[in-house]
């Protein structure tokens, strides 16, 4: 019984880890740009991708693939907030025109990567095995890849959360992010922080492919289900909180795991459920900024 | 809906409303007799427009209690106290810019009228005898974002009036006006006076308040300290000393 | 507007919809069955479109749940077409529909902006998983079989459904809960304090903007013979309506039909050959829109309209003064 509940929790860690760095990059991009990125997980497809290539290619190791790809994400964020969202910014008349339009762009921007993912990659199913050997805790086996996914997806968040709270930069977007009109005053230059925040949220969705790809069968099409994922917990978490983001993501991990347990076709179910739930009782999420009285 | 002639028109009793942790509203009082033009003076966050959406229904009202023609109105939304009779105007302009002028007083003349369901012409005719009055017929069918600020101002009340308003809320109306345009904006206050229109206007334009109203509510942090005619708040002590550095 | 006003300046509108259905009614009688197959494609998602435009066009709330409509109506045609018309079932899909966009107009409808979106999204989601789950392990069966109907039925159907979704925009358009529905979307304050009840305009315009897409998907039920969650509640048909309302443009009556009509059209192209580049160029297309041509193809539209009125306008003048010089002169 205990070994089962043991089960449950690690398995949901696992779980919650890879969801807390999937949507700790889509809170970055709406909680400081406004933008509800909806091809956040299109991007963590294009690292999952990019990782099996590079893996059974040319044999590159993936946890060195986050190297490369985590960077070339960033540009690409960094480049498509300048040249799109940015224009969109400067067009809107108000906050709730440009999310809206955000949205659309992002739902532009979904179908182009996914259909040259599924141009250059096919429709298949893909996957590579590493790092096989499984560990033994608390009398389950796990494999140790999933083990080392969650090792990595545990300190990046960590390591993000402090950089947050501590460094310049780190201060600056979350000026950027609270006072948005009023961090341009305090020598922020508001447009690069943005940008930078968009490029850091696609890096970390990179991060999360290569994690991904070493736990999960990949196909190009499923790029929607890590969004949604995402979205879900960052509605949970709270809009425009990275940290509710986080213990979201571990939240919602365990309780997957634990539905699973008791009925896996369920599990969807619950899970859409809870997002209903959240939006109709407390749509600022758990840590999220109360929304005003209108 | 038979009005009560008894007591005053309104009667705001005890209001209290926080931001967070900022009180906007501190215990407020206060009444508006029939016929009367009322102003409501105060400082820079006094907390006016803050009460004039308390009283309008745009924010709940978890403190207090405001009576309406001797009903309570506390709990009851915007388009209900409208159709009551209680009308408003905003600050930041609340037009619908991309409709013509001539279509906002209709909407509101069809949608505000609870007792009088509108037909097409009758409510055609209406609009346009509403807009002449204001002296806004030559601008019917403009849209109103191609329509001076002097025009806009006097569009919001005709539009408030179209919803058969007996009291109306007029916030700032004269800022930023030409001294011609301030004339003819306290000219159109009087005459809608004269119509038997009840009036609480805020307003920083001290010329206007002097010049308009029979009583001044005086509020600071939220609660009112003075009440009287125009005189008699301009010799309070009080109220100088609050009003220090302004004009 | 005015009465004189509509009747002049809809004079286009007024004509354009009478022709348009008699060309549709006839199209059977002249074309060949395949481009019969794509018209009913245009013509089911051109009423999904203008349908969605009813609510979301003037108000600004993008309904992602365009899906879950749809899929209910498929399912009220599957369990119900053994046993009563086909014309009935259109009905009954249509009621089911507006009773659930009613219960989720309430829910909803104080959540503001992409709350709103984002909320539609997830009741689609939650009723496809659920009723997925609810075949897997109540029914025992996650497809099933919907005896179809002949083409020509399922046109027919849809050309009414067509009609009375454009006859139905143009009505909205011109009427004074239409006007309030603008209202709302421009300043939903301002919109409440002229006695707009604003909750109850909202609900009731999404849900019976519902009933048409309940009906359609009712009706191609039919089409489709075999059915199952993932088809009935297919996320693109959220989605597609909304870039094809975008791309048209939501200001005029006909835009929803421009966009739908050419989005499909570009599908039948592309589809069997290059399905990737369709979908492609539909995310291209979105971006570009979204950025540079907010007001969607109408704005072109309008433009060229008022540029070739006012040459037409200048031509005449310029023929009657010619004639008078001419008189003149004799």
């Amino acid at each position: 019984m205990i070994g089962s509940s043991i089960d449950v929790v690690i398995t949901g860690l696992i779980l919650g880890g890879v969801y807390a760095l999937v949507a700790v990059g889509l809170s970055l991009q709406y909680g400081v740009g406004r933008v509800l990125n909806v091809s956040h997980g299109e991007f963590i497809i294009l690292g999952a991708l990019a990782t099996y290539s590079l893996y059974t290619v040319a044999g590159v190791n993936p946890l060195l693939t986050i190297a490369f790809v985590s960077p070339a994400l960033f540009a690409i964020g960094y480049g498509l907030d300048r040249v799109l969202f940015n224009e969109l910014r400067r067009t809107s008349p108000n906050d709730d025109a440009f999310e809206g339009r955000s949205l659309l762009v992002a739902f532009g921007l979904l179908f182009v990567v996914q259909n040259l993912m599924l141009a250059s990659w096919g429709a298949g199913i893909r996957g590579y095995t590493y790092l096989n050997k499984s560990l033994s805790l608390f009398g389950n086996r796990y494999g140790l890849n999933r083990i080392l996914a969650l090792v990595v997806a545990v300190t990046v968040s960590v390591a993000f959360y402090v950089f947050i709270k501590t460094t310049r930069l780190g201060k600056a977007i979350r000026a950027a992010a609270e006072l948005p009109h009023m961090a341009e005053a305090l020598g922020v230059n508001r447009r690069h922080v943005l940008a930078i925040c968009f490029g850091l949220g696609a890096a970390l969705a990179g991060l999360a492919g290569v994690l991904y790809s070493l736990m999960f069968n990949l196909q190009a099409s499923r790029g929607l289900e890590l969004t949604i994922v995402a979205i879900v917990v960052v509605v949970f978490g709270g809009l425009g909180s990275i940290t509710g983001s986080l213990l979201g993501g571990f939240i919602l991990g365990l309780v997957t795991a634990l539905v699973n347990s008791i009925d896996p076709s369920l599990s969807l179910v619950a899970f859409y459920l809870i997002f209903i739930l959240v939006l109709l009782v407390r749509p600022s999420g758990i840590m999220g900024r109360q929304l005003h009285a209108d | 809906m038979t009005s009560n002639t008894a007591g005053p028109l309104l009667q705001v009793r005890g209001v209290s409303h926080r931001f967070g942790g900022l009180k906007a509203v501190d215990d407020a009082a206060f009444d508006v007799h029939r016929g009367e033009i009322v102003g409501l003076i105060g400082p820079n966050g006094a907390g006016k427009t803050t009460m004039f959406n308390l009283i309008s229904g745009a924010l709940r009202i978890s403190q207090g209690s405001v009576r309406f023609k001797g009903e309570d109105i506390t709990r009851l939304r915007p388009d209900q106290i409208s159709k009551r009779g209680l009308a408003r105007t905003f600050q930041t302009s609340k037009l619908f810019t991309g409709m013509t002028a001539f279509d906002n007083v209709r909407l509101a003349l069809i949608y505000g009228n609870p007792l009088r369901r509108f037909r097409y012409e009758e409510a055609e005719r209406e609009t346009n005898k509403l807009m002449a009055a204001m002296g806004l017929l030559s601008d019917r069918n403009k849209l109103v974002r191609d329509l001076p600020l002097a025009s806009r101002r006097h569009l919001e009340i005709a539009r408030a009036m179209a919803t058969s308003a007996e009291l109306l809320l007029l916030d700032e109306s004269m800022a930023g006006l030409t001294p011609t345009e301030l004339e003819r904006s306290k000219q159109l206050v009087r005459s809608l006076r004269d119509r038997g229109l009840t009036i609480l206007m805020i307003e920083h334009v001290m010329e206007a308040i002097m010049e308009l109203c029979d009583r001044i509510v005086v509020f600071h942090f939220g609660h009112p300290i003075a009440e009287g005619s125009p005189a008699h708040v301009a010799a309070d002590p009080t109220v100088r000393g609050v009003y220090l550095g302004e004009s | 507007m005015l009465i004189s006003t509509v009747l002049s300046e809809e004079k286009p509108a007024l004509a354009a919809i009478p022709v348009l259905i008699v060309a549709l009614a006839l199209a059977p009688q002249v074309v060949a069955e395949s481009t019969l197959i794509t018209l009913i494609t245009v013509l089911m998602y051109a009423t999904l479109t203008l349908s969605w435009t009813m609510f979301s066009g003037p108000t600004g709330y993008v309904s992602l749940a365009t899906a879950a409509l749809f899929g209910i109506g498929v399912y009220v045609a599957a369990l119900l077409r053994d046993g009563l018309p086909i014309e009935l079932i259109v009905l009954v899909g249509g009621a089911v529909a507006f009773l659930v966009a009613a219960a989720i107009g309430v829910l909803t409808l104080r959540l503001r902006g992409v709350y709103f979106i984002l909320f539609t999204f997830g009741v689609t989601a939650l009723i496809r998983n659920t009723v997925h789950w609810w075949e897997a392990n109540v029914s025992g069966t996650v497809g099933r079989h919907v005896t179809g109907a002949t083409n020509g039925t399922v046109y027919l159907l849809l050309m009414i459904l067509f009609s009375a979704a454009l006859v139905g925009g143009f009505l909205l358009r011109h009427s004074s809960v239409g006007l309030a529905l603008q209202a709302i979307g421009e300043n939903q304050d301002a919109a409440e304090h002229i006695g707009i009840d604003v909750i109850r305009v909202k609900v009731l315009t999404f849900a019976a903007s519902a009933v048409l897409i309940g009906a359609t998907g009712a009706v191609m039920a039919t089409r489709l013979s075999y059915i199952d969650p993932s088809i009935a509640f297919n996320p693109l048909i959220s989605f597609l309506p909304v870039v094809m309302a975008i791309l048209g443009g939501v200001s005029r009556l006909y835009g929803p039909l421009l966009g739908a009509t050419l989005l499909v059209v570009l599908q039948e192209f592309l589809i069997t050959e290059y399905p990737h580049v369709y979908l492609l160029l539909f995310g291209l297309v979105l971006v570009a829109v979204v950025l540079w041509l907010p007001g969607g193809l109408v704005v072109l539209a309008q433009r060229n309209y008022f540029r070739l009125k006012v040459r037409w306008i200048r031509l005449r003048m310029r023929i009657s003064r010619l004639r008078r010089i001419r008189q003149a002169s004799r």
